[in-house]
């Protein structure tokens, strides 16, 4: 179900539109992953499989994000920093729970915030991410992969010793190097992106991504695009997110699939500030011609 | 051999000695009642002192306890980890080499502290050694007791070396300096050329070193063990030991100051070589890296294949024990993370395939639990925490006239963004000008730096300007970060200026 919501802000408003989906998959027998899409916060959490209680892990985090922003709409960046670090305690208050002194919980956090980084309206959207979910952008014609993983192929790849290709099938592809959980700290990566008119992005736990390429999940979203424009109402009986995630299920499904859908249009004044036609022009005359860069 | 210890009421090391061995531990090291008695066994283990070593190194480096083993059954042998002290006497002359390593405490002190692994002398010329637990509290009756095979708590040992077979005739002199040579490079193996024998027992041709010049007019003792004669030399010499002027030959002490020199030195030096004959332990003698977490799972990974990998990855968990240890200044770091082993599968079967699809940790969360828990304990025992520094005072006035605080990073721009910063430090955003398409997204950071303001170009299209108090205007380098005064005022062009001021 699709959830339509405006967010008045002091200088016009955003408009949410946003749906979150989650699929056992076709192999496990537990689904690990938990998410949360609330305005004005989406996030997915992908429990550590293997780990005792890594449902509980997942659950146990995104409680966390639910609990800190249960009665607020306007947040700040360090507000989320600091909901990360609480959501870090709470899975590690479940792994010393646990009984059995061997069970280990973690999970991984991608998650997107609207919050305001700076003074007078100044809003963004804030993508963090730790461990190997993903948040990818959609700008209407092609998809693109925001967050960057904490993963051992993804450093192979930094490195250059794999291509992107190779990982897909490396043996290490489901070796994290950063998850809730493992620690005392968790550093998470950060993103502040300037909101705009209108904005579209795709939350996933690796389910998805394990299973269908960038190019198949651009596909199937333009595919859900141009049914939608063939209603009158451009209401569809299955959201994005669901589509997505019955796809990769269909596709073998080996891993718990979620998905949350997230698009932002700003209405109002908000969006007569974000006249974004634009790359920067030159100035008419060049004052300083000699442009010379420092190395590096 | 004998020893005597003086028994330990509180805060004694467990003594274990057996076969002219002695083995001090640290009583953290005494809680399971079979390693104790294995290590007994190992110590009555005739050839080295491999299989004690591999007993208190079966934990990791990290988990090893301090310990003190002493070893007269051949040549007398002190090996050290942590910041206990062996105090060596020796017969006359020959002193302990100059301090030559962090190892040596003083002359006639061996101790571990600072050294990652441990510390391993070799002290042919040693007459007693003893060592005294700090901290320990011994019992009333302060007799000596003697030990000869079995355990007890110490508080205080000494061992006194009968030296026998150091007062050899020096004709199998030569051996015994090869016998050091061959110490210099495998220490922990015990010597297999016996230093006991006759010249009339001695089999075929003898190497003898020359005669002069006398090593006390050497310039450097230790490393002339040139006087061994070149192998082709060896073969072709058919003089008879039988021959030999004995008399004629010098005594006993130069010799083994030549010998005890090199043997010193090259134990003091470089104190754990390689034993070619334990493989391994070979990553405890390798040079000490560090490597974090995920370096060394991409390591792992990139090198070596698959059926190596488990291997590698305990070579990778020790170097980066010892390399931690190294940082912290002691040989105890404990409940360092450790690289993962392998993918552990658990729940393996869950799946077909080759992988069974789950996602895993690279680290062993057991062990940094153990760390977490560690550190939780030190920090509600540990000092409070420095008071926060003294809110910063300089302000940057935007074009609208608020002034916005350089507690955090500020980059300033027409629709400033941040990309991939990690930890906690978010810079706040402020957007200025923006019906100024002349101004980039993101143009410029400011970060207060020890109380100096830094002002940094980020490649903006049209550039910087900044005018200092009194000065003529200058273009900041795209890039550059650039410390300027209160008073500053900083030009993005379209009539957008900030300025630095005092708050």
């Amino acid at each position: 179900m699709e959830i339509l919501h405006d967010l008045v802000l002091p200088n016009g408003a955003v408009r949410f539109r946003f749906a979150g989906h989650s699929d056992r998959g076709a192999v496990r027998r537990v689904n690990e992953d938990s998410f949360l899409a609330a305005i004005p916060l989406f996030v997915v959490a992908d429990g550590m499989g293997g780990h005792a209680f890594g449902d509980r892990a997942s659950q146990a985090a995104i409680a966390a994000f639910a609990d800190a922003f249960a009665e607020t709409d306007h947040i700040a960046p360090q507000d989320v920093l600091d909901t990360i670090a609480r959501a870090n305690a709470a899975v590690l208050a479940v792994s010393e729970q646990s009984d059995a002194p061997e069970a280990l919980s973690g999970t991984t956090l991608a998650g997107l915030a609207f919050v305001e980084a700076g003074p007078h309206g100044n809003y963004h959207w804030m993508a963090f991410n730790v461990g190997d979910s993903r948040i990818y952008s959609w700008d209407g014609r092609s998809i693109a992969q925001l967050s960057v993983d904490h993963s051992a192929v993804q450093e192979l790849v930094d490195q250059g010793v794999i291509t992107r290709l190779e990982a897909d099938h490396h043996p290490d592809r489901n070796i994290v190097t950063r998850a809730l959980g493992a620690d005392l700290q968790v550093d998470a990566d950060v993103w502040l992106l300037p909101a705009r008119e209108r904005q579209t992005f795709v939350l996933c736990s690796d389910g998805l991504t394990k299973e269908l390429s960038d190019e198949e999940i651009a596909r199937i979203i333009v595919f859900h695009v141009s049914e939608g424009g063939r209603e009158p109402d451009g209401a569809l009986a299955i959201t994005l997110a669901e589509r997505l995630v019955n796809a990769a299920v269909a596709a073998g499904g080996k891993d718990n699939v979620t998905v949350v859908v997230v698009e932002s249009e700003l209405l109002g004044a908000a969006a007569a500030d974000r006249d974004e036609s634009d790359d920067t022009v030159d100035r008419g005359m060049p004052g300083f011609l000699e442009e010379t860069r420092p190395r590096g | 051999m004998t020893v005597e210890y003086t028994a330990a009421d509180t805060g004694g090391w467990l003594a274990l000695c057996a076969n002219e061995r002695v083995l001090l531990l640290h009583p953290s090291a005494v809680t399971d009642a079979p390693l104790t008695t294995a290590l007994l066994v190992a110590l009555r283990e005739t050839v080295g002192l491999q299989s004690v070593l591999d007993l208190l190194a079966r934990g990791g480096l990290a988990a090893m306890p301090q310990f003190a083993l002493l070893d007269v059954r051949d040549t007398p042998r002190v090996i050290v980890r942590g910041g206990v002290t062996v105090t060596v006497q020796q017969s006359p002359l020959p002193p302990l080499p100059p301090t030559t390593s962090a190892g040596q405490v003083g002359e006639g002190q061996i101790s571990g502290a600072g050294v990652t692994t441990w510390t391993e002398q070799v002290l042919p010329s040693a007459t007693a050694l003893a060592v005294t637990v700090e901290g320990a509290e011994a019992v009333a009756s302060v007799v000596p007791l003697p030990l000869v095979d079995g355990a007890a708590w110490v508080a205080a040992l000494s061992v006194t070396v009968i030296q026998g077979t150091l007062t050899q005739g020096t004709v199998t002199q030569g051996s015994i300096i090869q016998d050091a040579g061959t110490q210099a490079s495998t220490p922990t193996t015990a010597p297999t050329v016996s230093p006991v024998s006759t010249p009339s027992s001695a089999p075929g041709p003898v190497p003898l070193p020359d005669p002069e010049p006398e090593p006390d007019s050497e310039p450097d003792p230790g490393v002339t063990v040139v006087e061994l004669p070149d192998p082709a030399d060896l073969a072709n010499t058919d003089l008879p030991v039988t021959d030999l002027p004995v008399t004629d030959l010098p005594v006993t002490a130069p010799p083994v100051t030549a010998r005890s020199d090199s043997a010193d030195r090259v134990a003091g030096v470089r104190p754990p070589e390689e034993p070619s004959q334990n493989s391994s332990y070979d990553y405890l003698f390798g040079d000490t890296m560090y490597r974090d977490v995920a370096g060394a799972a991409v390591v792992d990974v990139a090198e070596h294949a698959a059926e190596h990998a488990a291997e590698h990855a305990a070579e990778h968990a020790a170097e980066h024990a010892a390399g931690q240890a190294t940082e912290d200044g002691s040989a105890g770091g404990a409940g360092v993370p450790e690289p993962q082993t392998s993918a552990a599968p658990v729940g393996a079967g869950e799946s077909a395939g080759d992988h069974d699809g789950q996602t895993v940790l690279t680290s062993d969360i057991a062990k940094l639990r153990a760390e977490r828990k560690a550190k939780r304990a030190s920090r509600s025992t540990g000092p409070a925490a420095p008071a926060a520094p003294p809110a910063p005072t300089v302000v940057l006035t935007l074009p609208n006239g608020t002034r916005e605080s350089l507690a955090q990073p500020v980059l300033v721009g027409r629709a400033p963004s941040v990309s991939q910063v990690s930890g906690g430090n978010i810079p706040r955003l402020v957007t200025v000008g923006t019906a100024d398409q002349d101004i980039s997204r993101t143009h410029a950071r400011f970060v207060l730096e020890g109380g100096t303001v830094v002002v940094t170009d980020l490649h903006s299209r049209n550039g910087t300007m900044i005018v200092l108090p009194g000065k003529e205007p200058q273009k900041l380098r795209a890039g550059e970060p650039t410390a300027v005064i209160v008073g500053t005022v900083i030009d993005f062009g379209g009539g957008i200026t900030l300025t630095v001021e005092e708050n």
